[in-house]
Parts: structure tokens; C-alpha cells; sequence
């Protein structure tokens, strides 16, 4: 159960993450929409509706941190295939530093008050 | 009905829905929006035995509500800046041609480089009437005069009535009304379309509007223009009748 206006931040937060980890995932390989989406509603409590995931892919296509290119697909129509930019793997690295030394703080101060 | 269009059906009315929620996005992106659905269902799809029903209700719950999707999308939306330019092409359009001679092609110049348009109205906005009010002047002057040609001589001479002057009165004043009242719908459509903006429930008038440092002078230029400009139009109506 979530309480209070927690509901809102754990959304806020997962907006600004779900980037990065798209960023993570494509790190490794280049990966159809679908295939992202899945990947990520697999992880607990990180998507809550996968078509979410689509409008954030627009937008890391816009910032220029992810390009596409479209594949023909075995199994039907013609897929778009995400590919993370040099500049995305770039802020992605970013993330990671400062996201380790957020969370350390994070649970450093949540810890002290148990 | 069988099985296999029951999914279809159902498919149909789920991207019914997400198509009636984009209504207030801008078009390209909700039309790249529902393609992304679509392929998406379509993926989805391929793991599902043919005319699996709850399968598929799974899948588009998984994939969201229409309405939450729209949201989200409208989030990622950059916020969309009003120029002076766009403010200015409707009339420009309509009243330009009158007024400063080639205004029309300034306002012309406005709605095709602009992105608050769809290519519909831009179509619209350049052919209804070419000239704005002075097209509509022409067209007038064109449709409402009549010729007579004739050929032969007397006794045995043929004439022939052209023009709408020869038609019914009611045609008659059904083809002027059409031809005064389009150009003016088409400005008021421009018009609309560019306050309508993209509306939501956390910015109801629609328009998420970025104004330039110099908006204040040029908005200020752009009301000097437009004022001018229903001037201009009055002075040649009092002038004409």
C-alpha cells in the first residue's frame, strides 16, 4: 500500500529512472519496442502500463541519447530497433556514478531511522 | 461471429479509444503513437493461439488504458511554442491580400513553415481563396457578372447567357454567401486551431505557450499589423459599395 503523496514521487521517480534503464538495456544490445517493454514489466513495480514505455523512447529518440532503424522480423511486419547513441552511453555512465552515490546516501539516512 | 473477428473487434475498439484520446496531441506524434500500439499488439499477438480472447484483454491491459497512455504521452511532449508569426498568419491570410498586396504571402509563407498546422489546413488556408478577401473579391466580381455571346446574324442570331446572373436567385445568393463565408471559415479555422492547442485537465485552455524574450514587442507589432489590416479592409469595403 502505498501512503500519502508517496504515490506521486515513486512515480516521478520511476519516470526519471525507466530512462536510464532503457539506456542499460540497449547497452548490451540493440532491442526492439516490445522487447524493451517486456523487459522492463518484468522487473517489479518499475512499469505499471507498458505503453508508457513508448512515449519515453520518443523522447530519448528526440534527445538524441537512442537512434532507430527498422528490421525486417520473421514472425511479421517490419520492427524498429532502438540503438543507444554515444551521447546516451555517455549520460548513461553519468547516471550510474551519481545514482550509486544517491542511493548509498539514500540508504545510509533510511537505515538510521529504523 | 466468430472467434477470430471477435479479437479484431476488440483490437478495434481498444485503438478506437486510444485514437479518440490523441485528440488533443499533436497529430504526428499520436499518429507515430498508435503505429508503436499497433506493432506492439501485433508482437503481442504472436504468442497468443488464434481467437484467444482473454489473451488478448491480458495483453492490452498490460499495454494500459488509452486515457493513462495519453497522459504519459502528453508529459513527454515538448511544450509547443506560439510564435508571433502563427498568431499573425490567420489574418494575413485572410485580410493580406487587401491590405498590403502580397500579405497573402507572407501569411502563406506563415502556415507552411509553421508546425501548428496539419497539411489539411494548410491546403485549406492556401485555396480557399487564393488572395484571402481579394480572391474572394474577384471571385465574387467573376461569378456575378453574366456574358452574352452571340453568333449569327438577325433574324437567325443565337445567344448564349453565361454567368450565375442566368441561375435562380436563391443559387444565386447560395453561391455568393459560399463564396464570402469560406475564406472567412477558413481563417476562423486556422484561428482555432492554433488556440485550441493541446489541451488537458492540468492545462485546460490548451496551449502550453514558450514565449520569446521579444514576444512582449513583437505581439505588440503583430496587434499594430492586425489592426491595420481590418482598416485597410473596411476603407476598400466603404470604398466599394
Amino acid at each position: 500500500m502505498v501512503v500519502g503523496g508517496t504515490e506521486k514521487l515513486l512515480a516521478q521517480m520511476r519516470r526519471g529512472a525507466i530512462e536510464y534503464c532503457v539506456l542499460a538495456l540497449l547497452q548490451s544490445e540493440d532491442r526492439y519496442g516490445f522487447e524493451i517493454t517486456r523487459q522492463l514489466s518484468e522487473a517489479d513495480g518499475l512499469v505499471t502500463s507498458e505503453g508508457t514505455v513508448y512515449p519515453l523512447l520518443t523522447r530519448l529518440r528526440n534527445d538524441g541519447l537512442v537512434d532507430t532503424y527498422w528490421q525486417e522480423s520473421t514472425e511479421g511486419p517490419p520492427r524498429r530497433y532502438y540503438r543507444i547513441t554515444p551521447y546516451g552511453k555517455r549520460a548513461l555512465k553519468s547516471f550510474i556514478d551519481q545514482w550509486a552515490r544517491f542511493r548509498d546516501s539514500v540508504d545510509d539516512i533510511l537505515s538510521r531511522g529504523r | 461471429m466468430n472467434e477470430h473477428t471477435m479479437s479484431d473487434r476488440i483490437i478495434e475498439e481498444y485503438l478506437g479509444d486510444l485514437r479518440d484520446a490523441l485528440r488533443t496531441v499533436n497529430p504526428i506524434s499520436a499518429k507515430e503513437f498508435v503505429a508503436e500500439i499497433e506493432q506492439h499488439i501485433s508482437e503481442g499477438r504472436t504468442s497468443l493461439e488464434l481467437g484467444d480472447e482473454v489473451g488478448l484483454r491480458h495483453l492490452l491491459e498490460r499495454i494500459g488504458p488509452p486515457t493513462v497512455l495519453v497522459n504519459e504521452l502528453k508529459e513527454t511532449e515538448p511544450p509547443r511554442t506560439v510564435t508571433a508569426m502563427d498568431r499573425a498568419t490567420p489574418w494575413f491570410i485572410i485580410f493580406g491580400g487587401i491590405a498590403f498586396g502580397f500579405g497573402w504571402l507572407v501569411g502563406l509563407y506563415g502556415l507552411w513553415s509553421s508546425k501548428t498546422w496539419r497539411i489539411w489546413d494548410k491546403l485549406l488556408g492556401t485555396f480557399i481563396w487564393p488572395g484571402g478577401l481579394l480572391g474572394t473579391f474577384y471571385l465574387f466580381l467573376a461569378s456575378s457578372s453574366s456574358n452574352t455571346t452571340c453568333s449569327g446574324t438577325a433574324p437567325t442570331m443565337t445567344c448564349v447567357h453565361l454567368g450565375i446572373a442566368v441561375l435562380p436567385r436563391p443559387l444565386q445568393f447560395l453561391i455568393g454567401f459560399v463564396i464570402v463565408a469560406a475564406p472567412i471559415f477558413t481563417s476562423f479555422r486556422l484561428g482555432s486551431v492554433l488556440s485550441r492547442g493541446y489541451a488537458d485537465a492540468s492545462n485546460p485552455r490548451g496551449i502550453r505557450v514558450v514565449r520569446s524574450g521579444r514576444s512582449r514587442t513583437s505581439t505588440r507589432l503583430v496587434w499594430i499589423i492586425e489592426g491595420l489590416m481590418v482598416l485597410f479592409f473596411f476603407i476598400f469595403v466603404m470604398t466599394l459599395s
